[in-house]
């Protein structure tokens, strides 16, 4: 094995040799150039291999003399890994740069070079003066690769970091000495053991020079103005290098000098000093409107949450590999980002509407490294994060989850506000493409390729394998994305056949175990409502070119948040529907920002559930089954956690502001899912969650009242709310869209009831709400794509011209207001009578009422469309495309079946509820006869009753009166009346004015108002704490010092 | 009791609830006469409409919605009557109640509005929807304190089923849901009040201002079939409440006396209130009402 | 605990306290990167002093006897002054001249874009 000590003697050599190779072309000094870095990368990733294989770490000795007197380098699997990371970033930047005119010269090879050369150097060596030296390298490498820039601001911004820079170098050094004089030695791990047996009082203020140094370095808060400058200013790629390489060599420095701090008071300010940067750089940066300023806030955030997570790795292989992922992706997602943003050119986020329209491959890893970087799977960043989140619950610093869940969030809100405009159509003014050479854009295939394959890799280790369906799935729709050369209709037609062989493929593996539980249903649920969605898509294009594959990811990601065992692994799918969905939401033609605000709220809601999750973590669980072990406050806090997220998913009142417009915006085919299926996993959640955590009441301070009570208030006033507000609805898939989250509300309820009756009428209102919510949408959608208008007031009359979508908007209609003989009746019943079961008495009366509101809207949206007089233009429309009537048609045929035997699913129901509660809800008292402890109905006498009664009046119609006529809608005319000329008037703008008028005083928008006014507070404190930033360079500098008195200070008190 | 024989009965109880229910009509059409000092049309008058409807010689629809919109309606009348037991004890007479309880029928009431409310408005009159919105607005708003006092009732007989709540109110009139939970009694007779959309609930309809409301849409045997379904859907109703609230009745006559009294609860409030707008009523349900189904309920939980 | 060497101690802090000042009050950036020079001398003579022990000498052997024949060599330890700091400080003065230069590169650049010389006109990036 080559000696790793010629990585440093190499680089260096080679170096210094640049300008006389130079002499024989730039081609040649850069392939040596290149060549150099490759030898680098190739030797560090055989020694990484050897050593994870077993071998022994090399320590390197050099001079003849053995430490401590010498200076030693040691040459582990990390530092192998980090040589490697940073030369290969090292190559592609070197790729990229080459396009860049003032770093193509021979100079700046050079000094890229020494960049890596110090990175190796700070990553091996184990003495301190040592590390003082490759500070200094890397900092003047870094400094004059800067210079090279002419621009005005470039110069500027680096003048600021290098004055700050040499600032924390005086620290760092005089930490060092000062140590030295304490200890006697150099060497660090020499130093470890001695610094144990000093007792000087100075050694804190020693120990805090040398971590302020190295803070200041590593941007923290507040010492990271000039480094945002950088990244403001000068040129991205450079930028990147410095990621790949000093950055990441920094941070392993102070890895390595941790061991100093061991037992020591400064682990607590070194915490808090990284933590509070997380939380602040993720606040402030959501007011840039500049892209690379908003890269430097999320670098120093990220540095910060590294930095926070070192005082808790001791022997925490957790935390450990915690800190690797988390490393890894930074690497990955920026430097890939950086180059983007210098390829694309876009200063401002408005400058990236629409970017890189004509490659996708440059939009494919815009998106993942975004998504990387935000921290969601499957990228390496989800599992850190997950990891370090794991450590911290598993000890007593899991206080510290909160800011770090907050500062999450605020990564979100940047990072996605940045999507949405990435998301939008692309128009004139889109920018980037793939016009320049393929080694500029080289790194950034790269870096986006590697984060997707770890990705992929540590998906499928927690999914069960690369052959796991929700892998397959994820992986087929990948290609999906990628391929653009096929046709929507054919990538719909793929996606029935991958969607079929999934399902065929569960059938297998539940053959033989019964598929019934929660997850078997859910797992129906989402699969049939995934078909059905492919198969209308045959007929008619949806949203844009990646629809399908977004599709498949996104069902890919369902199945395996269903079927994983193991809170990560439900986790991460939940995690990974939430963003594909998000994508898919955004692909309507006005849908970039409701889907922003999708974004956001479901990520609060992520989080909120991570939070419960930890909760359990905490406590040793990791998976589902052993959840029922948690008990006391832990059981509690667990419960509510987890219940307040799944509330936020299904868009309770409150926080429902997010639904309308992301149901109504999003493209039409993709509505019906997100109604009918992605609405269905958070109960899933609270479905497998509440049956098995057993929380015990509030204390008695709250009232005592059981957690599951509050939140069948929160269902039912979202039932209420949402239904009301669906009535004044003039957009049909806004009013279907405050109906379906009005619908989810009684689902919530009933779970909420923790009966075997409340479970019956929950899980049969899921797959009933499946049904006819998406029936009604893709009605709907039919409609709209032949109309072009989503509007009320444009419609009207269409039943002469869509009659089979008439009769599948009233099916639908009829299942969803609960009027015998369909469906929904089965569901009204199941749920009154388990509510008055568990004595909710007045929660009864009242969605009692809920229910008779809905019949508001549901005559509206009936009527609107297909009632009332045809328009004009309308005349010569025809029917929806066969497919997606075929998806009716099915829906329907599902419906008919369900309301003529409820037993087909109440039977499995009731082995569900049985194995749950010991208990069936139900008793089946002859063949069709369905009772509970209150009452009983029978569905099958029900639907002859009507039948029989129908074709008796129908008969009498035809045969027992005069011939009737049919007469066109204007043909009439009243005795005495001078028949005016004909004039189209459709009823259906303000329809309910009266009812509006009666319920004004509570249909104010103080929801919409409080979200605003967060919205606002958040704003105006992240502008006001950008002040901190004044610019100048004195001030900058007096920042480190007054930030090393404040430490002090707080060390001395404390 | 054989099937057959089952369905004898029920179409000899359809046809006197017909029978009892236009005949109810025409007293109140009378009797309001007599209020406002004029002679009014005969007691019999709606056995002529009938007659005169079924025997026209045209007949017109809009299309096929408007066409079997009158079925759903007279379907939906004679429904709700065959799932209420009229006397108890008679195994003729309990029609099908076994087949489905309360729940079922307060949502079978449903049907007919539904159907009706579609043919009328594909028949493309703008005053149809504006007659249906006016009326399901009112329906909603009434349905509330009509639901609180439901779930007093069967949390009270502890069962949803009428039959039991019957049973559950016998042993002298004091047992009577009306003297037993007076305020869930109170709350239901006021929800009465909308549900037969007299004065003051009775701008659904608006028989003076918009004098083409829903059922104008329709003529002849559709018009006939509209008659049906209001008669018998009025006697259900009526039935309905007497079961609920009255203790049901043991005997015809009973039940006639009974039904009787409540109906006519709904014309001595309408004979003498002005009219309300439609908000007003809406407004005046999720008041008083309301509050007197929730108390009710709260006595029951209360109380048990 | 160093008698004898407070005063180089003492001066080394002065001297960076005195750069400090000149880094942050100073206008100019000709005289922000001397202070940045001073401080760099501050520190550097704040190293040797740490190492330095009265009445001892530097750990310099330059006897032609040691020159001729290393074996030979007999040093008595106690007499001399501690060599690391001061090997020590000859790297830093390096690297302390290799900043100095590089900062008045950036000055030189800086004064080519807005001809002045004054800290305050480069604050343009910021918030």
């Amino acid at each position: 094995m080559v000696n790793p000590i010629l990585l440093i003697a190499a680089g260096l050599g080679v170096a210094f040799l640049l300008p006389v190779i130079d002499r024989a072309g730039r081609v040649v000094s850069r392939a040596v150039h290149l060549l150099t870095l490759l030898f680098g990368l190739i030797v560090s990733l055989r020694w990484l291999a050897a050593l994870t294989g077993g071998a022994q770490a090399a320590q390197i000795i050099t001079g003849g003399w053995i430490p401590p007197i010498g200076i030693n380098l040691r040459f582990g699997p990390l530092e192998a890994a980090l040589v490697a990371l940073a030369n290969l970033t090292a190559i592609a930047a070197a790729l990229y740069l080459a396009h860049h005119e003032e770093q193509s010269t021979v100079k700046s090879l050079v000094i890229q070079l020494l960049l890596v050369v110090g990175a190796t150097g700070l990553i091996m060596t184990r003495d301190l003066f040592n590390t003082f030296v490759f500070l200094e390298i890397s900092g003047i490498g870094s400094y004059a690769l800067l210079a090279f820039g002419r621009e005005r601001d470039g110069l500027e911004a680096g003048f600021k970091y290098m004055a700050l820079g040499s600032a924390a170098s005086t620290f760092f050094l005089l930490g060092v000495a000062f140590l030295y004089k304490l200890t006697g030695t150099l060497n660090l791990d020499d130093m470890v053991g001695k610094l144990s047996g000093v007792t000087v009082a100075g050694v804190g203020t020693v120990l805090l020079l040398v971590m302020v140094g190295l803070m200041a370095e590593l941007k923290l808060f507040p010492l990271n103005g000039p480094a945002i400058d950088i990244y403001d200013a000068a040129e991205p790629g450079v930028n990147a290098l410095l990621v790949g390489t000093t950055l990441n060599a920094l941070m392993f420095t102070f890895f390595k000098v941790m061991a100093l701090y061991r037992g020591n008071s400064w682990l607590l300010a070194i915490a808090t000093v990284g933590m509070t940067t997380f939380v602040v750089s993720n606040l402030l940066a959501i007011r840039q409107k500049k892209v690379r300023r908003m890269l430097g806030y999320s670098s120093s955030a990220q540095m910060g949450l590294m930095i926070f997570l070192l005082p808790f790795i001791r022997t925490d292989v957790v935390l450990m590999s915690a800190m690797a992922l988390l490393l890894l992706n930074h690497t990955l997602a920026k430097a890939g980002l950086l180059w983007l943003a210098g390829i694309h050119g876009g200063r401002e986020l408005d400058d990236w509407r629409g970017a890189f329209p004509d490659s996708i491959a440059m939009r494919v890893s815009l998106a993942a490294l975004i998504l990387a970087i935000a921290g969601l799977p499957p990228f390496p960043g989800f599992w850190g994060k997950w990891q370090a989140l794991v450590g911290l619950a598993r000890s007593t610093a899991w206080p510290w989850i909160i800011p770090l869940l907050v500062g999450s969030l605020l990564e979100l809100v940047y990072y996605f506000g940045w999507l949405r405009r990435i998301v939008e159509p692309a128009g004139a003014e889109s920018r980037g493409s793939l016009r320049t050479a393929f080694s500029e854009v080289a790194g950034v295939l790269l870096f986006a390729g590697l984060a997707i394959a770890f990705g992929v890799r540590l998906t499928a280790s927690v999914w069960g394998g690369l052959g796991n369906p929700a892998i397959l799935l994820g992986i087929i729709g990948l290609v999906l994305v990628v391929a653009q050369g096929i046709s929507q209709k054919a990538q719909a037609a793929l996606s029935v056949l991958a969607v079929g062989w999934v399902i065929l493929r569960v059938v297998q593996l539940a053959h033989g175990c019964p598929l019934w539980d929660v997850r078997g249903l859910f797992l129906v649920v989402a699969l049939f409502g995934a078909l059905i969605i492919a198969i209308a898509g045959i007929g008619m294009p949806a949203g844009r070119g990646s629809f399908w594959g977004l599709f498949l990811i996104l069902v890919g990601s369902i199945v395996g948040l269903l079927t994983s065992d193991s809170l990560l692994g439900f986790f991460a799918g939940w995690e990974l529907m939430t963003w594909s969905s998000y994508f898919l939401v955004s692909q309507g033609r006005e849908g970039a920002k409701p889907g922003l605000l999708y974004m956001l709220f479901s990520g609060a809601a992520g989080f909120l559930i991570l939070g419960g999750l930890m909760a359990a973590e905490g406590a040793g669980i990791d998976s589902m089954a052993q959840l029922g072990q948690l008990s006391g406050g832990t059981a509690l806090a667990a419960w509510c956690l987890l219940a307040a997220g799944f509330a936020v998913k299904v868009a309770s009142w409150g926080v429902h502001i997010w639904a309308p417009g992301a149901y109504s915006e999003s493209p039409d085919l993709f509505t019906p899912f997100l109604s009918g299926v992605i609405s269905k996993v958070p109960v899933f959640g609270l479905a497998a969650v509440a049956a098995r955590i057993s929380a015990p009441a509030f204390a008695a301070f709250l009232g005592g009242i059981e957690p599951a009570h509050v939140l069948a208030w929160v269902g039912g006033l979202t039932a209420f709310g949402m239904t009301l507000l669906a009535v004044f609805q003039e957009d049909a898939k806004r009013l279907l869209a405050y109906s379906s989250v009005g619908q989810v509300g009684y689902i919530v309820l009933a779970l909420a009831a923790m009966t075997p009756l409340g479970w019956t009428a929950g899980l049969w209102h899921v797959v009933n709400h499946l049904l006819f919510k998406s029936l009604l949408f893709l009605a709907v959608a039919g409609v709209v794509y032949r109309t072009g208008t989503r509007r009320f007031a444009d419609m009207g009359g269409l039943i002469t011209r869509m009659p089979i979508s008439f009769v599948s908007v009233l099916i639908g209609i009829i299942a969803l207001s609960g009027v015998p003989p369909l469906s929904g009746f089965a569901g009204k019943w199941l749920l009154y009578e388990a509510l008055v079961d568990r004595g909710w008495l007045l929660l009864t009366g009242f969605m009692m009422f809920a229910s008779a509101v809905a019949f508001l809207y549901c005559f509206r949206l009936i009527h609107s469309i297909f009632l009332g007089q045809l328009k004009r233009e309308h005349r010569e429309i025809r029917e929806a495309p066969a497919p997606l009537l075929v998806s009716q048609g099915l829906l329907m045929v599902a419906i008919l079946a369900l309301s003529v035997r409820p037993r087909l699913l109440l039977e499995p129901l009731q082995r569900l509820v049985t194995g749950i509660f010991g208990q069936p809800g139900l008793q089946f008292a002859s063949a069709t006869k369905i009772t509970s402890s209150l009452g009983y109905f029978n569905a099958a006498a029900i639907m002859t009753l009507v039948a029989a009664l129908f074709i008796v009046l129908l008969f009498f119609l035809l045969f027992a009166g005069p011939k009737s006529r049919k007469v066109g809608q204007l043909d009439i005319v009243y005795a005495a009346e001078v028949p005016p000329p004909p004039e189209e008037i459709h009823y259906a703008w303000a329809f309910y004015m009266p009812y509006e008028r009666a319920f004004k005083p509570i249909l104010g928008s103080t929801v919409t108002a409080f979200w605003s006014g967060v919205k606002d507070v958040t704003e105006a404190l992240a502008d006001a704490g950008r002040r901190v930033y004044t610019g100048d360079a004195q001030t900058y500098v007096l920042y480190t010092l007054l930030f090393i008195l404040v430490l002090a200070g707080l060390g001395l008190a404390g | 009791m054989p099937l057959a024989t089952k369905i004898l009965w029920s179409i000899v109880g359809v046809f006197g609830a017909l029978a009892y229910g236009l005949a109810i009509g025409g007293v109140i059409r009378k009797v309001m006469a007599r209020i406002q000092g004029r002679i009014g049309p005969p007691v019999w008058q709606p056995y002529i409409d009938l007659g005169k409807n079924l025997s026209l010689r045209t007949a017109t629809h809009h299309g096929v919605m408007s066409f079997i919109a009158p079925i759903f309606r007279a379907a939906g009348g004679i429904g709700v009557f065959l799932l209420v037991p009229v006397v108890i004890g008679v195994p003729a007479l309990e029609n099908f109640s076994f087949s489905g309880d309360l729940l079922m029928v307060m949502y079978f009431i449903f049907f007919g509005s539904l159907g009706m409310a579609l043919g009328a408005a594909e028949a493309g009159h703008p005053h149809s929807p504006i007659g249906i919105s006016r009326g399901l607005a009112q329906m909603s708003s009434y349905e509330l304190p009509f639901a609180l006092a439901v779930v007093a009732l069967a949390a009270q007989a502890g069962s949803f089923s009428i039959r039991e709540i019957i049973l559950a109110q016998q042993g002298g009139w004091l047992h009577w849901n009306l003297f037993a939970n007076p305020l869930a009694a109170a709350a239901a007779f006021l929800a009465f009040l909308g549900m037969n959309m007299y004065a003051p609930f009775n701008i659904v309809g608006a028989p003076q201002e918009i004098p083409v409301g829903p059922p104008t849409e329709f003529n002849s045997q559709f018009l006939s079939l509209l008659m049906v379904g209001r008669a018998t859907f009025a006697v259900a109703k009526i039935v309905l409440y007497m079961d609920l609230f009255l203790g049901g009745a043991h005997s015809l006559p009973e039940a006639l006396v009974k039904t009787f009294l409540i109906y006519f609860w709904s014309i001595f409030v309408g004979a003498v209130f002005p009219r309300f707008r439609t908000e007003q009523s809406i407004r005046f349900f999720l008041g008083w009402p309301t509050l007197a189904g929730i108390a009710g309920v709260l006595l029951v939980i209360f109380s048990h | 605990m160093m008698a004898g060497n407070e005063l180089y101690v003492g001066t080394g802090i002065l001297l960076i306290f005195i750069g400090f000042v000149g880094v942050l009050t100073r206008r100019n950036l000709l005289k922000m990167v001397i202070g940045f020079s001073i401080i760099d001398t501050g520190v550097n003579l704040l190293i040797v002093a740490l190492g330095y022990l009265p009445g001892r000498t530097a750990p310099i052997v330059n006897s032609p006897k040691y020159l001729a024949d290393a074996s030979s060599l007999t040093v008595d330890a106690s007499k001399l002054v501690d060599p690391v700091p001061q090997a020590l400080v000859l790297t830093a003065i390096v690297i302390g001249v290799g900043v100095t230069a590089l900062m008045l590169s950036y000055v030189i650049r800086l004064y080519a874009t807005e001809k002045t010389l004054d800290v305050r006109q480069f604050g343009r990036l910021k918030w």
